[in-house]
């Protein structure tokens, strides 16, 4: 074997490589464009000191809020050592929209069975859109180390039917229903 | 320079050269290529197969996000 015929070898190789590489780029591309999926991006500046007493994040204003296009927002404050509030329900096949904030150190939470996954950042809101396909319970645990208290702060997501979801004149809903 | 009795290992062509000819090495290393390719080009397969399913089997349906 000359070198001619290895660089011939190493050319179709890397002729396969590329391929194989094209075609998850392919894949990624396509689904991403189609689904209009990518990641969470959300700069939103938020005062920590202040977020518990003003502004969307007071208690008041804290859990599932159906908005009047039929999409829900879920506001929830992640502290130590715990996300307030615990449970939000949210209906089946719904655009939802989860607003975290943080008034003290960087938190972090993933909901169990989906792709949500982000870090909570003092001064900043972080928010991901997502869509559930299945009714349950989702459990959502911190994941970002943030003091003693850590491994007890978790929360649940409540996926609900349409049957299910019954928000009150003004749209809001709490885990607080037969079950 | 001191002389020894015993002489070197190198000193036998056995020891330092590759008793292969030349003619068999050539013919040996003319399928070399063939296995090599196929064993690469079936971990990359199998790799590619196993990155489309977790993809599709997993990522996707765990719903988008944005």
């Amino acid at each position: 074997m000359n070198e001619q015929e290895i660089l011939k070898t190493e050319l179709r190789w890397s002729a396969i490589v590329a391929g194989a590489i094209g075609v998850i780029v392919v894949v990624i591309v396509i689904s991403s464009a189609a689904m209009v999926l990518h990641p969470p991006s959300n700069i939103e500046p938020i005062d920590p000191t202040s977020l518990h007493r003003e502004g969307e994040f007071v208690e008041a204003n804290l859990g599932s809020i159906e908005n009047p296009d039929g999409s829900i927002t879920v506001r929830i404050v992640a502290t130590q050592f715990a996300f307030l509030p615990r449970c939000v329900p949210v209906p089946v096949n719904r655009r939802v929209v989860f607003r975290f904030a943080t008034p003290d150190v960087i938190h972090g939470l993933l909901i169990s069975g989906t792709n949500v996954n982000t870090m909570v950042v003092p001064g900043y809101v972080s928010q991901v859109n997502t869509v559930f396909p299945e009714p349950g319970d989702r459990f959502v645990p911190c994941h970002e180390y943030c003091g003693i208290g850590h491994g007890g702060m978790w929360s649940i997501v409540r996926v609900v039917s349409e049957e299910e979801w019954q928000p009150d004149s003004n749209g809001r809903m709490t885990c607080e229903f037969p079950h | 320079m001191a002389e020894y009795e015993e002489p070197s290992a190198a000193d036998r062509p056995v020891n330092v050269a590759d008793p292969v000819l030349e003619a068999d090495l050539e013919r040996v290393l003319k399928d070399v290529p063939r296995g090599a390719l196929a064993l690469c080009g079936i971990a990359v397969l199998l790799m590619l197969l196993a990155w489309l399913a977790v993809y599709f089997g997993v990522f996707l349906p765990r719903g988008p996000i944005s």
